[in-house]
This record gives C-alpha cells, sequence and structure tokens, in this order.
C-alpha cells in the first residue's frame, strides 16, 4: 500500500512512468481508502495551489517588501552611465483577425476633457492632495455615463480615469469610483479625480450618490470639505464661489475651513455659504431646480456574434511609470536622458510624456509615463509593449558620493465592454489571476523572475466588475521583468 | 436569468473552481490538460446556466458536466499517454468529494502551514508561490531536483495527514 501512495505522489508531480501509471491503476480500482487518498492529495494540492499565498503568508512568514525606494551607491568609476530599465513585452498569440475597430478612445471628448496628471511627482500639482494621493492606484474611476449631448463622438465605456482634472463642458458625465461613489457632474463643471473615493470641485455642479454599497466619498472644495457618511447630497459652486450643498439622503458633515466649523447635514438640509463663511442651513421640502438630474446613457463597445472565433470589443490600456535618478555633491554636468521604444501596438498609441527636474540641492530626478490605448479584438488586443530606458548621463566629473535610485511599474487595463459575465467576487478569494487561452483562469499571481542576476519581485493583482474593468497592477521591488506575456480570452454568451 | 440570478450563479462558479479543478485532475489523471478541460467546462456551465436550479447544490451539477467534459477530451486525444480505464474513470467520477472539500479545507490547510517548520514552510510557500516547475525551483536553490521532490513530497505528506486530522476534529 505504501507503494501505491508513492505513485499517486508521482502522478500529481507528473513523474510516474507508464509501468507505474498501471500499477497505480491497479491500486486504485481494488481499494476504495486509496481512491480516498487519492483524491484528498489532489484536493491539497489544489488548495495549496489556490490559496491566497499573499495573504495568508503575512502571518505565515515575513512579509514582503512591496515599493520603497532602491538606493544604491555609486563610485565615479562607475564610467559616466547608470541605467535603470523597464522593460515589459506582452506577447499574444499570432492571431491578427482584421475587425472593424471603433474610433480609439482619446480625449478630449465632445462634452468632456479630461487631463490627467502628467507625473507622479511633476510640479503641476492642482491640489495640495494630489501628491500625497499620487502614489496610490493608477486607476481611481472609470465614467460610466455621458448624456445631454447631441451626436458626440461615441466613447466605450468604461473610460478609465487617473487622478487628475475632469472638465465637463457640455451636458453631464456620471462618474463610478473604484470604491463605490458614483458621481454626476453637470455642465459646466471643473472637477479633480484625486483617489478612488475622493474628489475636489472646483467650479460647478455635481450630485453624489453610491452603487450600492455605501460610498462614503470626500468631496475638497476650496473652503472645506464635505465628508459623506452614508448618503446622497449634490453641490453647487459658481463662480463667485458661493457654494450650495444638499443632501437628499442620509447624513453629510460639511468641515468649513474659513470659520473652523462643522455642519452636520441632514436630509432636506440646504446649506449656502460664501468663500468667507457660512451664511444660512434651512430645511426645504423639496430638491432644488440646480441639483445635477439626466437619465443614464451608456454607449458600449457592441459584441460581435456569429460563426467562428467570438469577437469581442475591448478596450486596452497599457501604462507605465518609472523614475530614476542621481543625487551627488554636485549636479552641474547631470544630463537626464530617456529612450523609449514602448508602446508600439496595433491600436493608437499616446505618445510617451515625461518630465525632468535638475536642482543643485535636490536629487536630480526624471519620471517617464507612458500610456498606450487601444481597441482591438480580444484575440489580440495589443502588440507589442517595448522596452524604456532611463539613462543618466554624466557629461562632467561629479563628486562622490553619487547615490543612483530608480523604480517602475506598469499596469495593463483591459476592459472587456458590454461583457458582464463575471463579477468583482470572482477574485476576492482569487485576488491574483493569470489568462489562458480561452478563458479568464484562477491563478497564482506572484511572480519571480531573474533579471540581470537579480531576483525581482512583480506582483499581479486584478480587479473586475461591471464597472470596474479589468486592472493589472504589476508592482515591483526592483525592476520589471522583461517580459510577461498575456493571452486574453472569454467564455462565450 | 435575471442579474440576481447571474451574480448567485457568478459566485458558485468562483468558489467551485478549486472543486471543480481537483475533480477534473482526479479523473484526467492529474493530465496537464486539466487546466484546460476546466476552461471547457466553465464555458459549458455558463452557457447552461439557466439549466441549474439554485436550490439544487451547484458543485453536483457542475462535476456531472465536468465528467462529460473530460470524457470529450478523452475521447478527441486518445494519444494521451496517462488515461484512467473505463471501468475505473467511472468508479473515480462517482466518489465526488467530500463537502468540507473547498473552504473548510483551505482554512485546515493555513493552520497546517503554520505548523510546519518554518524552513519548510517556506520551501512550500515558494514553490506554490512561484509559477516555477520543480525543477526550475530546484535550480534556484541550488539543490538537485530530486533531493526537492522528496522533500516536498515529506512536507505535502505532512500537510495532507494534518487537514485530514483537522478536519475530522472539527466535524466532530
Amino acid at each position: 500500500m505504501k507503494e501505491s501512495y508513492e505513485l499517486i505522489w508521482k502522478l500529481i508531480d507528473r513523474s510516474i512512468t507508464g509501468e507505474e501509471f498501471e500499477q497505480l491503476q491497479e491500486a486504485l480500482s481494488e481499494s476504495a481508502e486509496l481512491r480516498r487518498f487519492y483524491q484528498e492529495s489532489l484536493e491539497t494540492e489544489e488548495s495549496l495551489r489556490g490559496i491566497d499565498l499573499n495573504l495568508a503568508g503575512d502571518s505565515l512568514m515575513e512579509k514582503r517588501r512591496w515599493g520603497g525606494w532602491k538606493v544604491a551607491k555609486w563610485g565615479i568609476g562607475v564610467g559616466g552611465a547608470l541605467a535603470a530599465c523597464l522593460a515589459v513585452i506582452f506577447s499574444l498569440p499570432d492571431e491578427s483577425t482584421e475587425i472593424d475597430r471603433p474610433s480609439l478612445v482619446k480625449d478630449p471628448q465632445r462634452n468632456f476633457q479630461f487631463t490627467p496628471w502628467d507625473s507622479g511627482r511633476d510640479e503641476k500639482e492642482t491640489s495640495a492632495l494630489a501628491a500625497e494621493i499620487r502614489e496610490r492606484a493608477l486607476w481611481a474611476a472609470s465614467i460610466t455615463a455621458v448624456g445631454g449631448v447631441g451626436d458626440g463622438s461615441k466613447i466605450a465605456l468604461p473610460y478609465a480615469l487617473t487622478g487628475g482634472i475632469l472638465k465637463v463642458t457640455e451636458g453631464w458625465v456620471e462618474v463610478t469610483f473604484e470604491e463605490s461613489a458614483v458621481v454626476r457632474l453637470e455642465a459646466p463643471t471643473t472637477f479633480e479625480i484625486i483617489s478612488a473615493s475622493s474628489g475636489y470641485l472646483y467650479r460647478g455642479n455635481v450630485l453624489v450618490s453610491d452603487d450600492g454599497d455605501g460610498a462614503l466619498f470626500d468631496l475638497f472644495y476650496d473652503q472645506g470639505r464635505v465628508v459623506d457618511i452614508g448618503t446622497s447630497y449634490a453641490m453647487q459652486i459658481d463662480e463667485d464661489e458661493g457654494y450650495r450643498i444638499f443632501v437628499m439622503e442620509g447624513t453629510v458633515d460639511n468641515y468649513n475651513g474659513a470659520i473652523l466649523g462643522l455642519d452636520r447635514l441632514k436630509e432636506g438640509d440646504l446649506l449656502a455659504g460664501k468663500n468667507a463663511g457660512r451664511v444660512s442651513i434651512e430645511r426645504i421640502a423639496e430638491t432644488p431646480s440646480w441639483v445635477a438630474k439626466g437619465g443614464a446613457r451608456r454607449e458600449l463597445p457592441g459584441v460581435e456574434t456569429g460563426d467562428g472565433p467570438l469577437k469581442i470589443q475591448t478596450t486596452t490600456w497599457l501604462r507605465g511609470r518609472a523614475g530614476g535618478g542621481v543625487a551627488s555633491g554636485s549636479l552641474a554636468g547631470v544630463r537626464l536622458r530617456v529612450t523609449s521604444d514602448a508602446c508600439h501596438n496595433s491600436g493608437e498609441v499616446h505618445p510617451m510624456r515625461w518630465t525632468q527636474h535638475l536642482n543643485e540641492f535636490q536629487p536630480a530626478e526624471v519620471w517617464y509615463h507612458a500610456e498606450c490605448a487601444a481597441i482591438g479584438a480580444v484575440a489580440n488586443p495589443f502588440g507589442h509593449l517595448g522596452a524604456t530606458s532611463v539613462v543618466v548621463d554624466f557629461q562632467d566629473e561629479v563628486e562622490n558620493p553619487i547615490l543612483f535610485f530608480g523604480w517602475g511599474e506598469a499596469s495593463l487595463k483591459v476592459d472587456l465592454g458590454a461583457l458582464k459575465i463575471l463579477d468583482h467576487s470572482f477574485f476576492r478569494s482569487h485576488p491574483s489571476i493569470q489568462f489562458k487561452d480561452k478563458m479568464i483562469d484562477f491563478g497564482r499571481g506572484s511572480h519571480r523572475q531573474n533579471i540581470e542576476g537579480q531576483v525581482a519581485s512583480v506582483k499581479i493583482t486584478g480587479k473586475f466588475g461591471p464597472t470596474r474593468p479589468l486592472v493589472f497592477d504589476l508592482v515591483s521591488s526592483n525592476s520589471l521583468p522583461s517580459s510577461l506575456s498575456f493571452s486574453l480570452g472569454l467564455v462565450e454568451q | 436569468m435575471d442579474k440576481d440570478l447571474d451574480s448567485a450563479f457568478v459566485n458558485e462558479i468562483a468558489q467551485s473552481q478549486p472543486m471543480m479543478r481537483a475533480y477534473l485532475a482526479k479523473i484526467l489523471a492529474n493530465s496537464s490538460s486539466t487546466d484546460d478541460v476546466l476552461q471547457e467546462s466553465n464555458k459549458v456551465v455558463w452557457v447552461k446556466r439557466a439549466d441549474w436550479d439554485p436550490e439544487t447544490p451547484f458543485l453536483k451539477w457542475a462535476y456531472r458536466i465536468c465528467y462529460f467534459q473530460a470524457k470529450a477530451f478523452m475521447r478527441d486525444v486518445g494519444r494521451e499517454r496517462l488515461v484512467f480505464r473505463e471501468e475505473l474513470l467511472e468508479i473515480l467520477a462517482e466518489e465526488h468529494p467530500r463537502d468540507d472539500a473547498g473552504g473548510p479545507r483551505e482554512q485546515a490547510l493555513i493552520g497546517c502551514l503554520q505548523k510546519l517548520r518554518q524552513k519548510d514552510r517556506k520551501l512550500v510557500l515558494c514553490h506554490y508561490d512561484s509559477k516555477e516547475s520543480l525543477g526550475e525551483t530546484a535550480v534556484d536553490l541550488g539543490v538537485p531536483a530530486n533531493t526537492l521532490s522528496q522533500r516536498l513530497r515529506r512536507i505535502r505528506i505532512q500537510l495532507h495527514d494534518c487537514i485530514q486530522r483537522t478536519l475530522t476534529a472539527n466535524s466532530l
């Protein structure tokens, strides 16, 4: 019997010979106990494969260290060039099925303009909160509906948004935040998305509600902050900075920075204020006419059906950021240079942008920000994302010590459009995912790869849902792997 | 099927993936094609979702679909090296996993991992956390593949025994 158990392990390890397999068949046919062991062993194996080791690992072994600044000391003899490389190659099966493409999702749209934050440490901060929040998720919200526009250009929804300024110039736009809040913005409105659960209203008219999970959305404005504690409310800010808040349901706290006051507003309360402080609170019976309204109108890319492979329109965003720099006694001769062949793919490409800071008293930094967006068939949503290098050139001799630091991160986002066959809950017990040929598969998501002799860890996480498109965040503690392969596909409807 | 039912169905599929895979691995003799058959089964499960009665156990229904998909797979790839004989296949297919095969087993596994020696635990976590084959892990660790295989096997037997003890104790 002991031999038979051994054969089961060999089968599980796929090291069993043909002869041994015959022996195992005989033994399994004869012994119910052995069959039970066989089944239980496979279940244990499956549990080990599927268990969320990243979560379980917190209590089982020392916590992995993600992110953080990698600081290395370099001598002058390095020779004048240091490089931090970010290389992400997404290769897909050679299925270049030609399909009719809808127009590329790109801004500005007819009724809104979105300007993402330019880079992680750009000087053009639009709010004091931005720097603090920038370190967080690359995608904070999605536009899930637009309306009130004549024959405006179609957009594939949901349309993902990072942190940045959203100007609604015509009609209205509904933004669903990653943490449940649904915010309707009525033109003309200038609004800043600052996190997955907060925004900044500069001017205009917004209505905050939630998608049923309870939003707890914070709305900042020049004079204060409105804290939603489970409700829906509307806010309007005029050109003269007068503002009004009306609570439709539940409770809202309004922190007034001008007078350092706090007002708790309940259903039916209307607060009207000026920039110098609070003016009045009154309870009214009917919803004021200025509160944003409108029926949702979704424009989603269609799903083609018919014979042969299922053609599903999908929108893919690829986005990467990398930073690196030097710090030394004198940076007078340092030049930072970014080269990239990133974002070659079958769709249109947003050009790479990068910024550069050189300051004698600060570490020199260079950031790059690359973004690709393309619409294509699931079979081949994008082709190839190449390599990007951050190169630091030393034109003159610099003083010791030289500190070099670098980091990088990249994200792949795939919006599966109208398909809603899966739900966010899919990944609650399987936060990591991998793709197989024809269908989303659930598997282990941590990934180790040797990069230039150093082991770097890459964590792949996924989120998915009707209003939460599939999102991967690849976060590397050192450098991204030289290549990653994904192939996408879906079950037929 | 309305939205709520779809949502419930999606939850059922999601929660059943490990059990469905274990079931398929069992009748397919742990074939490397197990994942492919699971995907095919998932497709059929989804297409036939209207046939599922929420009042009946989802897994029992899903296992049946898995079984037929496995049979279809074996028919299509007759050259697969390791395929169970028909009689044994029928027996294995009929013996469904126990009710505690899902969440309770995973909970027990976490508890049992904590009872392992630290270096054994690290080895298991590293091996399963990476996508590497056993041979690749061995190269990473600089040990012969056979040594690693034996060590992992011992640890897995310990885990298996521990899980069974835990589940038995919990069911009392």
